[in-house]
């Protein structure tokens, strides 16, 4: 059902080309709540949930009726029922306690009874009956056409000491499964829609609603419930978009108010003249000129806004001449023209900061003041451990190394002697005398030997292994902020800006490593290199310093006019923030704006049509049975149709009298008014979204005359095809009507003994009626031989067949078929062959084998009783009479048994 | 003894209502009316039996038997026939005086009347010849 209109929506939207995107959009979202997949970046915040979809209820039929200590029934008593369609007669004088089971049954299902609404608590109090001293107890038994055929037991149940009728129990029984409540059976909504009660009461009321009531009455239960959700949701939404963006504009005005106030004391304080105008002008916080820039468009810019608030700080950022930006991109232009080879950053940063008066200006200046100080004695540590490993590597050197090493320490130690002691003998050699021809010797050939030695270590000091032990030394070093040439044109401020302050602390980047092994490999010593690292840290450590200071005093110089932006920028914050997110829902609600009453006015049109389709057939039944009830009334009823909406809904009675249009129901009498009501009632029952496939029709007959009777009894019929319904009357000219016509039905009759004994008695049914219709004839006095063989034929085979009917409807009960499919199998056998071959092979088209299967099952006679029943039917049967009763009575026995 | 004419029994009828309220008698010509059309029914009836079952035009045979007998004899119609006993019945019942219950309007009984000329002329039709009309 739901699914339908799902589908039936999806479909019109897809072949619908004059509709807006959006609005289809929302039509999808009202019916099936996915609109965040739709809307991009849309979120369901702030939105109302969406109607849930029901799950159809499940159908059902009433087997058992079982009443105790309720009203007029004392001691338990129980109404016993055929689980499918027909007609139930319950018969029984004024005050047996018909009603009792009628209102038992809508209590029990509703918890509450229509006829006692506005009652007085002295009538409702006497709700217990005062015979009996056990406790009150209302069962219902039920069978549920789910295509299981499963039984479900409704209760509600007293304690024995209660006299309040809203304090009991209520359980639901599903097989052996109790459940509290009656959720599992799922009728909340059908018992709204479609209740399966009709009282007199009811009946009479109906010409006496207004006309809104009468199409809600007869509008529930289309089925469109989900329509009539997706529309309140939709306008729910409509109507919450209006009040956001109305809020918005609200605060929006306020806030304004208070940029106003802002700006007098902002002039107030350039006209006292203090500092200059144009320092004044510049001081105008940028946030706030890009707030009131994003405020000035239609719609809003809050994206702007949004980034002023909460964005990266360069967001905020615009290059004008003087602003730090500027100054930056001038200074890295600066750096790559000239090509400087080393850069400090801060000291970069500073020049920027000093020049321009902006925000950025100020960050900076705040971010140099933060940047932690160098360690230098991390550095000395380092460049002390670079020494030691020049110490080892030479004395390494000095033994692995070459021959060269040790003839320059030998020869240096021989130039040595030779200073303090000139002339000696060689101490190595003693052939040859130290001296100066020596000497001049030796000076020549030490700086080759020296070289060669020097060039070997250098050799040893650019082995991999010391090579990663000096970076991994390195890359432990304090941030030392140095940055390679190379590196200047990336280095643009927003870059600067953005790492954390934090960041400054961090350790020696890699390509500052790399920088520092390149100039190690490039041949510089190990001392040497030493030095230059010192260097470099001492400088970048004194220039940090420098730098600091010369920050903090700018920034001591600029604090007042900052305290007083960033009392500027404060007050508006604080209000901006909260607006903020009203602005967003109301921009999302204007953008909503024409999408939702355009889907509003797409699904009303659909609603309507799709009311009017689906009120057409009930409209058209309730006429026919209009046609059965009121034949013969001056009062003719045209096309009934479902007009209008909103308050001027209404259901439109088209009546007429004696070709008088539209005179209205006041023409009507008692009795056509309560036709009326029945043929609307009976029309909408029969409609196939109504899961009770019971009807209880309390107390119809009352102020109809003989000819409503009748008519009333054709409609019954008429319904009874269908639904199980179940008429409480004490009126007996029903039953005789309904006798007289040849109705197939049940009469059920109902007794109150001493002390509220109630007692229901099934007193005919069809298979009997039938019988004694033939028995009636049969023992009729005067009729010949032949008129008898010619109509006892008839009824016999009818109460055969009414007898078939019976055991098909209980054997597939058993077997938990599906009513429905039961039903249609009976109806599709036709003749009495195919209805024996039904209950006996559970297969109509078997016909052929019903009478043999039925002689070896039942009797060898019970074939001839068939065949009696049909050849009789032609008029050519010439049997006994008697014989062919009491052998029909004898096998409906044995087809019901 | 002289046949009637189910046809002049229902014109004679509607006749009947159409007059002017007796003073004397309150309800007089409403159940006039009836009892006419109940005649006229039963005539039908009659020339039925005549024509289908000479064992049912006996005198003897209750109104009830005959009917619940109809069917068989219409081809197994039983729903005309459950018409035709629930009209007899019907007008049967409007034919005497009833103290609980109030006399019949003219309007339903014109209702019935129509009914009766209509279900009239069906008998005649199965039974094989139409109502002779003078």
């Amino acid at each position: 059902m739901a699914d339908g209109i799902a589908a039936i929506v999806s479909d019109r939207l897809d072949r619908d080309v004059d509709l807006d995107d959006d609005a289809k959009l929302f039509v999808k979202a009202a019916l099936d709540g996915a609109l965040d997949e739709f809307i991009e970046g849309g979120t369901e915040e702030g939105r109302s949930p969406r109607p849930r979809v029901p799950d159809p209820p499940a159908g059902a039929y009433l087997r058992r009726l079982s009443i105790t200590g309720f009203r007029g029934i004392g001691p338990p008593a129980d109404l016993d029922l055929v689980p499918g369609p027909g007609l139930t007669l319950v018969v029984g004088a004024n005050g047996t306690g018909k009603s009792s089971f009628a209102e038992g049954l809508e209590f029990l299902l509703t918890g509450r009874i229509s006829r006692w609404a506005g009652k007085s608590q002295q009538w409702i109090g006497s709700w217990r009956n005062l015979h009996c001293a056990m406790p009150p107890h209302l069962q219902a038994c039920f069978t549920l056409v789910d295509g299981k055929s499963r039984e479900v037991v409704a209760e509600r149940c007293w304690d024995v000491k209660s006299n309040e009728l809203h304090d009991h129990t209520t359980k639901t029984r599903v097989g052996d499964r109790d459940e509290a409540g009656l959720r599992s059976l799922n009728w909340e909504t059908a018992l709204e829609t479609h209740r399966p009660f009709i009282s007199h009461d009811r009946l009479t009321s109906v010409a006496g609603m207004s006309p809104s009531t009468q199409f809600d009455v007869m509008a529930a239960g289309l089925g469109l419930e989900q329509l009539t959700g997706a529309m309140e949701w939709l306008r729910a939404q409509r109507l919450a978009g209006q009040e956001t963006l109305k809020k918005a504009h609200e605060e929006l005005d306020s806030f304004r108010g208070e940029l106003e106030a802002l700006d007098e004391e902002h002039a107030e304080r350039m006209r006292r003249g203090r500092g200059d105008r144009d320092k004044w002008q510049r001081l105008h916080d940028e946030r706030l000129s890009k707030v009131r820039k994003g405020l000035s468009t239609e719609p809003w810019d809050l994206e702007a806004i949004k980034a002023a608030l909460y964005g990266p700080f360069e967001a905020n950022l615009i290059e004008t001449p003087g602003s730090a930006i500027h100054w930056s991109n001038a200074m890295v232009e600066k750096i790559n023209a000239k090509d400087l080879p080393l850069t400090f950053m801060e000291e970069l940063a500073l020049d920027c900061a000093l020049n321009a008066e902006d925000d950025a200006s100020l960050y900076l200046l705040r971010m140099i003041v933060n940047t932690p100080t160098l360690d230098i004695t991390e550095i000395d540590v380092f460049c002390g451990y670079l020494c030691d490993l020049d110490q080892q590597i030479e004395e390494l050197g000095d033994r692995a190394t070459t021959r060269a090493g040790r003839l320059h320490k030998t020869l240096k130690a021989a130039v040595l002697a030779h200073d303090h002691y000139a002339y000696q003998p060689c101490p190595v050699c003693q052939l040859r005398h130290l001296d100066s021809s020596w000497l001049v010797e030796a000076s020549t050939l030490m700086p080759e030997l020296e070289a060669e030695a020097n060039d070997a270590k250098k050799a040893f000091a650019n082995q991999q292994f010391l090579q990663a032990l000096i970076r991994d030394k390195l890359s432990q070093l304090p941030r030392s902020t140095i940055y390679q040439e190379d590196r200047a044109e990336q280095v643009k401020l927003s870059e600067w800006t953005k790492p954390r302050v934090s960041d400054l602390s961090l350790r020696i980047e890699d390509t500052e490593v790399d920088y520092f092994m390149n100039m190690l490999s490039e041949g510089k010593g190990l001392l040497e290199f030493a030095e230059t690292i010192r260097g470099f840290f001492a400088h970048a450590h004194s220039t940090r310093e420098g730098l600091r200071k010369r920050a903090r005093e700018e920034l001591k110089r600029r604090a007042t006019e900052q305290r007083y932006r960033e009392h500027l920028w404060h007050l508006a914050e604080q209000h901006l923030k909260v607006w903020l997110k009203s602005a967003e829902q109301a921009q999302r609600a204007a953008d909503e704006a024409d999408a939702i009453p355009e889907a509003e006015r797409w699904l009303t049109d659909l609603e309507g049509k799709e009311r009017a389709k689906r009120f057409r057939p009930i409209a058209s039944q309730a006429q026919q049975y209009w046609k059965l009830m009121g034949k013969g009334s001056s009062v003719s009823l045209g096309d009934l149709a479902l007009i209008g909406r909103g308050a001027s809904r209404s259901l439109n009675i088209p009546v007429s009298v004696d070709g008088h249009r539209d005179v209205g129901l006041a023409v009507m009498s008692q009795g056509e008014l309560s036709a009326l009501s029945l043929s609307l009632f009976l029309a909408r029952a029969l409609q196939k979204e109504n899961p009770f496939h019971f009807l209880v029709v309390d107390d119809p007959v009352q102020a109809m005359d003989p000819t409503k009777v009748e008519g009333l009894a054709r409609a019954l019929k008429k319904a009874a095809a269908e639904r199980q319904v179940i008429v409480f009357t004490h009126d007996e000219r029903l039953p005789a009507v309904v006798r007289r016509l040849q109705i197939e039905h049940c009469k059920i009759t109902i007794t109150r003994s001493e002390r509220s004994a109630v007692q229901c008695e099934r007193v005919s049914d069809p298979v009997t009626q039938h019988l004694s219709d033939a028995r009636d004839v049969l023992r009729s006095a005067g009729l010949i031989p032949e008129t008898r063989q010619r109509v006892i034929p008839g009824f016999c085979g009818l109460a055969i067949e009414a007898a078939c009917v019976e055991a098909v409807r209980c054997k597939y009960a058993e077997k938990g078929h599906d009513p429905s499919q039961t039903e249609e199998a009976i109806s599709n056998a036709r003749t009495l062959k195919q209805k024996l071959a039904l209950v006996l092979l559970d297969d109509a088209s078997l016909a052929g084998e019903a009478l043999r299967t039925l002689n070896n099952r039942f009797e060898p006679w019970a074939g001839d009783v068939v065949n009696a029943c049909n050849q009789g039917r032609h008029g050519s049967w010439k049997g006994n009479p008697d014989w062919l009763f009491h052998k029909t009575r004898e096998l409906t026995e044995f087809l019901r048994a | 003894m002289r046949v009637a004419v189910p046809a002049v029994l229902i014109r004679e009828s509607r006749a009947v209502l159409d007059r002017p309220p007796s003073d004397d008698v309150p309800g007089l010509w409403e159940r006039a009316a009836v009892l006419l059309a109940r005649q006229a029914l039963e005539e039908t009836l009659d020339s039925f039996w005549r024509n289908r079952s000479r064992d049912l035009l006996k005198r003897s045979i209750p109104m009830r038997v005959k009917l619940l007998c109809l069917g068989a004899f219409m081809n197994n119609d039983y729903c005309t026939a459950a018409d035709v006993a629930q009209l007899w019945s019907t007008l049967s019942n409007a034919c005497h005086f009833d103290a609980h219950h109030p006399t019949s309007g003219a309007e339903e009984i014109h209702i019935w009347i129509d009914r009766t000329e209509e279900l009239c002329e069906l008998l005649a039709r199965k039974a094989g010849r139409s109502i002779p009309r003078t």
